[in-house]
């Protein structure tokens, strides 16, 4: 018998432990600049964009974020992307051109 | 319009499997039809009735609902998601077998326009084997590479390489030639990147990354409003997987390519997160 059958937790517990995790966060740009962020798992990835864009001194709306190739909405979490420790966001900046 | 364009001068008429088309003098293919073909199709597909505020996927591309507008507006520049997901439709439209392009435009590989930032001297070779390698583009014969020119010249332009040939085909809706340095030496160096990557990662790409030729193969302007040259470079894009060097028709048909990209990508699949929901 295993010891999670012996003392199986709450379902809470289990829950709570999630939510309040941290996980690290690589955001790699086109040119290949990286940079970390560390952040709880319930966290809006919105934050950590407004926090990249500062960083880099630009409109977040002129940014593109992306995890595995599609593009990360402002509701997104870590925890509802199942993202894992080190996974990499890649972000893009909007390329623009008409004249 | 067309007495502005230059690939219609010092032409002479050819045959090919798509009946006659104009060949230059310089022995440069002009791709005459492209525009009333594109704009010839019924578009539909599941999703065409669907709210058109809704994103639409093109392969592993989503297309949202600004970009779809840009589309959409006669006068709007074009963003990298309309060049992308534009070529990439594109392809996947004159790939049908049904097509006499079928062959031509299996033989294209189509970069993304962030492509040749990611083969800057930063980034390392998982990095950029990460992005590319799934046009497998050591098996084709064009590499077809969009170029963006950022601000203050905010311009798209286009490189077709040949890497066999050692040649690659420079497309400027302006017909300038001044500004090609920069980006020749940016392509030469992803090319040889994608060389080295493909190598390195057990496909065997046998080309020689010196000694090749750049060629202008639009030397008079084709565009002569300030908002199209996004939509000229789908034109070109569009004339090369349908095996030609570069398009050639009225400026004013020009809106029969914006239009039947914004119909085109239209019809394609609504949007779903495939992973997550």
């Amino acid at each position: 018998m295993s010891d999670q059958e012996q003392n199986p937790p709450p379902q809470d517990e289990v829950k709570t432990e999630d939510v309040n995790a941290t996980i690290n966060i690589k955001v790699a740009s086109s040119t290949g600049e990286e940079i970390f962020f560390k952040i709880k798992r319930s966290t809006k990835l919105s934050k950590l964009q407004g926090a990249y864009a500062n960083k880099v001194g630009k409109d977040v709306g002129s940014i593109r974020f992306l995890y595995e190739g599609e593009r990360i909405n402002n509701d997104d979490t870590p925890a509802s992307l199942d993202m894992e420790d080190n996974d990499t966001i890649d972000v893009m900046v909007q390329q623009v051109g008409g004249c | 319009m067309a007495s502005t364009m230059g690939p219609q001068r010092n032409s002479k008429v050819a045959r090919s499997l798509f009946g006659d088309f104009r060949l230059r003098e310089d022995n440069l293919t002009v791709d005459e039809e492209v525009a009333s073909f594109l704009s010839s199709i019924h578009y539909a597909g599941p999703d065409s009735n669907g709210s058109p505020n809704l994103p639409r996927s093109v392969g592993k591309l989503v297309v949202d609902q600004e970009s779809s507008r840009l589309l959409n507006t006669p006068d709007a520049w074009l963003d990298d998601v309309c060049i992308n997901a534009g070529a990439s439709w594109l392809q996947r439209l004159l790939s049908d077998t049904a097509l006499p392009s079928c062959d031509t435009s299996r033989r294209c590989a189509i970069f993304n326009t962030h492509d040749l930032l990611r083969a800057g001297p930063s980034t390392t070779d998982e990095y950029l084997w990460r992005h590319v390698s799934a046009t497998q583009y050591w098996t084709k014969d064009v590499w077809v590479i969009p170029i963006h020119r950022p601000s203050p010249e905010s311009h798209w332009v286009l490189c077709v390489a040949h890497p066999h040939s050692h040649r690659m085909f420079l497309f400027d809706s302006f017909g300038q030639r001044h500004s090609w340095t920069r980006n020749i030496e940016d392509v030469m160096k992803l090319l040889t990147r994608l060389v080295l990557v493909a190598n390195r990662s057990g496909h065997p790409c046998r080309v020689i990354t010196e000694g090749w030729i750049a060629r202008p193969v639009c030397i008079k302007a084709m565009q002569t409003n300030g908002y199209d040259c996004g939509v000229w470079v789908l034109a070109a894009i569009a004339a090369t997987l349908r095996g030609f060097h570069v398009p050639g028709f009225p400026e004013g048909d020009i809106s029969k390519i914006r239009s039947a990209s914004y119909k085109g990508i239209l019809a394609q699949p609504i949007y779903t997160r495939v992973r997550h929901t």
